[in-house]
């Protein structure tokens, strides 16, 4: 069996959400963005897994900063699953979907298949055009 | 139109700005978290809220000493409302719809403060063009002078086009020329192949 990957974690007595305005979320949606073309762009599924994950909560903060003027700044993405399900939990789902693929990973120390891949990148997609849906309106 | 708050052409002042943020907000904020993110005093909005809860479009709940507020999605006038709120959104659709139509449109941004959500009544619309080949055919001001119109009609504000063609295009990119600066950090894409234009000519 193999060992437990470290939790992540923060420093004590560190905020795991801050305020956010509508500037917050139109830089996030960018990031989120930015990142979603970087994972259409490789091949390597943990890279693209990896940059998939990294748009599916930049484009969640997006959507928290607009609906709730919060966003989650622990970086874990475990935050942004919380404050999401507050907004609409179809979309927290769809972000702990992509999340849970690379915990899968880290705990089975294997490699993330194409189908895995496929599966983080879709999740990003709808969390972005959720995303996209709200900071385009403010 | 005041772009950054075209609700607020049809309900202006404090009342506008108050169902304009309750749109936004999907769960429910004190009315003090209400007023700030409003930027509305927070007596105005206690007032205000009170009497939006008296014609059922709020829903008011105590939680403790504090009082939470949240919109009444159910209610008749919030989907009009909602609808206002999202002008900006169908602005950009009215556009992205126009533009698909073009021949010779190799790529189109709305940038500038339309696209940072700022703007006002007197703002222009900036519009970077980028053509196939060359923008100086005659269908290509023909389309150039109806958009200006359209954006005139739609909004009452003023279109203001930069026009490129491909090769210009590049070059800017090639030179790291502002413009570029500018709709990479704020650009919104108008056109289908725009991004990867952005990203082929590098």
């Amino acid at each position: 069996m193999s060992p437990r990957p470290p939790r992540p974690e923060r420093p004590r007595g560190a905020a795991s959400r801050a305020p956010a305005t509508l500037a917050d979320a139109r830089a996030q949606l960018r990031d989120a963005e930015v990142f979603l073309d970087a994972a259409a762009s490789v091949e390597d599924p943990d890279v693209v897994a990896a940059h998939a994950i990294r748009a599916a909560v930049a484009a969640a903060d997006a959507v928290c900063c607009v609906a709730l003027r919060e966003r989650s700044v622990d970086g874990s993405g475990l935050t942004a699953v919380e404050l999401l399900g507050r907004v609409d939990p179809k979309l927290s789902a769809a972000l702990r979907r992509a999340l849970d693929r690379q915990t899968q990973a880290a705990y089975e120390s294997r490699e993330i298949s194409v189908s895995d891949a496929r599966m983080c990148l879709r999740q990003a997609e709808i969390l972005l055009d959720a995303a996209r849906a709200r900071v385009l309106s403010v | 139109m005041n772009l950054s708050a075209p609700l607020a052409d049809v309900i202006p002042g404090a009342r506008g700005q108050l169902l304009t943020t309750l749109v936004q907000l999907e769960a429910p904020v004190t009315v003090r978290a209400l007023a700030r993110h409003a930027e509305v005093a927070p007596q105005t909005a206690l007032s205000v809220v009170n009497d939006l809860a008296d014609a059922g479009l709020v829903f008011m709940q105590r939680a403790g000493q504090a009082q939470l507020v949240t919109l009444n999605r159910s209610h008749v006038l919030a989907e009009p409302l909602i609808e206002l709120a999202r002008t900006r959104a169908r602005l950009i659709e009215m556009l992205r719809s126009e533009l698909a139509g073009w021949a010779g449109l190799a790529g189109a941004w709305l940038f500038g403060s339309a696209a940072r959500g700022g703007g006002d009544r007197e703002s222009d619309l900036d519009i970077l063009l980028v053509a196939s080949t060359t923008p100086e055919a005659a269908a290509w001001g023909d389309a150039t002078g109806r958009l200006v119109n359209q954006v005139q009609s739609w909004t009452g504000n003023q279109a203001q086009l930069v026009e490129h063609s491909r090769g210009s295009f590049a070059l800017l990119i090639r030179d790291g020329n502002r413009l570029i600066a500018a709709i990479r950090e704020e650009g919104i894409p108008l056109t289908q192949g725009s991004q990867s234009l952005l990203r082929m000519s590098t």
